[in-house]
């Protein structure tokens, strides 16, 4: 019976595992389109499709009037205005994190320009830009409460998302770290008092604070901590469009589009974009 | 066939110990639900039998309002909304109030009430195949109503309903792991953050697998010892 009942899970098991490899396989054959050509079929078709995103104010929303709007969204205007002279030559499609990549792989998107952390793991199925901004942990807390370093946070309950890189860091920091889902459970959470603030990447809480619910009693105290940057996307091997968008990039960087674009949309100066300013501008000079 | 597995991230000592935690969690869990659905099951079925209509009433409709609701929705409703009207008690390391119910609290409220919900019918289920006469016999020695159901109609009933009860209690314990979301630390919780940490999503699985085959194993290993235990040479199988 034992025996019989170990049989019936190692093949179960060896079952789960020829399903994994299956779908590695698959993921890596899929080359999506031809790569190479993206900046001549720019030109041909006389617009740049760019992959964006709709739901991450400031950097990339819908306004009011129905349009997409917000820094990155700028960022695409740039681009269209640098490579086709001018700006509305760009068309926007929605992503969200989960479908980004793959859009671009199957050349629905020319770039991706959706708020994405540059990653090892991701440039192994993907190329990506110059950074052209970083985002990294912060914490909403109400003002109200005596929070002025992320040491004070020590075995306090912290709301946070469950699967996010930094959970495991800010739990060795001695953090009590509470994960939901969703930021929805999670602003509900932070909202009732389950949790002394919500750590979460310190770009989504700067567009949350920006909410009439949010913006009187709550605020994002702490240095922004763990820090990883964004970089455009494009299909691997596209170089001709990767040293275009890169180029592209130097010279907005250098103009100080994207330090004036934070002051823009009411995004506090980030050292970052200065840095990044200074240095484009150095670069140019030589 | 390539299958290589990568068990690395076992070694590291921040995962070892969500790991131990939250098999402690989903243990503990497992137990409080077990012993409140069953308390709330004895009770519902004493209630069921009882000759005031509207108590009944209120006892069926707890069963149709909690055996035919997903439980996810009822975490959720208990965590996010009934939360806010019950009171709020200090909360020394926020300095503010929090909800008196906590994750793992309203979790354990809310799975033993699913469970608990089941648990009526199928005591119902044992009692009703009690024969009759063996209440008239009861009734015929002049036992009271408490009596003839804690003394003569239980002890059969319960042995007649405990493989539905085994499976209803394999089920909640299954269960406990929608409690993560709600963000108690159970296993399921911890393993969903090691596996997104570290990509090794097959061998997470697994041992998540390993865990829970075992525990149920466990119950299950109990439950017939019990059943064995229990049974009257003559009644039944």
């Amino acid at each position: 019976m034992i025996q019989k009942m170990f049989k019936a899970l190692a093949l179960a098991a060896v079952m789960v595992g020829l399903a994994a490899c299956s779908g590695t396989t698959n993921n890596l054959s899929t080359e999506g389109k031809s790569v190479g050509g993206t900046l001549a079929e720019i030109f041909d078709r006389d617009k740049i499709i760019v992959g964006v995103k709709t739901d991450y104010a400031p950097y990339g929303f819908i306004d009011q009037n129905g349009k997409n709007a917000g820094l990155e969204i700028d960022i695409a205007y740039y681009l269209a205005e640098a490579f086709l002279g001018a700006e509305d030559k760009v068309e926007f499609v929605r992503v969200v994190a989960s479908n980004r990549i793959e859009l671009l792989k199957q050349g629905k998107i020319d770039l991706v320009l959706a708020t994405m952390t540059d990653t090892t793991e991701r440039r192994q199925i993907i190329d990506f830009s110059e950074n052209y901004y970083s985002a990294g942990t912060g914490l909403m807390t109400r003002k109200d409460n005596d929070v002025s370093s992320w040491d004070d946070l020590q075995g306090k309950r912290v709301c946070g998302i469950q699967g996010s890189f930094y959970n495991k860091d800010l739990s060795e920091m001695g953090i009590e770290m509470v994960n939901f889902p969703d930021t929805a459970e999670a602003y509900i959470a932070l909202k009732d008092g389950r949790c002394i603030g919500f750590a979460y990447d310190n770009t989504a809480i700067i567009g949350k604070l920006l909410e009439s619910e949010w913006a009187e009693d709550w605020h994002q105290p702490l240095p922004v901590i763990l820090a990883m940057p964004w970089g455009m996307g494009v299909r691997k091997g596209d170089v001709e469009l990767l040293d275009a968008v890169n180029q592209a990039i130097l010279k907005m960087e250098g103009e100080g589009f994207i330090v004036d674009g934070e002051q823009r949309w009411n995004i506090p100066a980030t050292a970052y974009a200065q840095e990044r300013m200074e240095r484009a501008q150095r670069l140019l000079a030589e | 066939m390539n299958l290589t597995l990568n068990y690395g991230w076992l070694s590291d000592p921040t995962y070892q110990a969500w790991i131990k935690a939250g098999i402690f969690n989903t243990i503990m869990l497992s137990i409080v639900c077990i012993f409140l659905s069953l308390a709330i099951g004895l009770a519902g079925v004493w209630l069921l039998g009882s000759r005031m209509t509207w108590v009944q009433t209120i006892i069926k409709g707890y069963i149709q309002l909690f055996r035919n609701t997903p439980p996810l929705v009822q975490l959720f409703f208990l965590f996010f909304v009934l939360a806010n009207f019950l009171p709020k008690i200090y909360d020394p390391s926020t300095g503010g109030e929090r909800p008196l119910l906590g994750s793992f609290a309203s979790a354990a409220i809310a799975l033993s009430l699913f469970a608990g919900a089941f648990n009526i019918e199928i005591f119902r289920s044992g009692i009703d195949a009690v024969p009759k006469t063996m209440v008239e016999a009861c009734e015929s020695l002049g036992y009271s109503r408490r009596q003839c159901f804690i003394q003569v109609i239980l002890p059969l009933a319960f042995r007649i309903c405990l493989p539905a009860l085994n499976n209803n209690l394999i089920n909640l314990i299954k269960t406990t792991t929608l409690a993560s979301a709600i963000a108690t630390p159970e296993l399921l919780y911890y393993a969903g953050q090691i596996y997104a940490d570290n990509f090794a999503t097959l061998e997470v699985m697994l041992l998540i697998w390993v865990v829970y085959v075992a525990l149920v194993g466990l119950l299950v290993a109990f439950m017939h010892w019990w059943e064995e235990k229990l049974r009257i040479p003559g009644y039944g199988h």
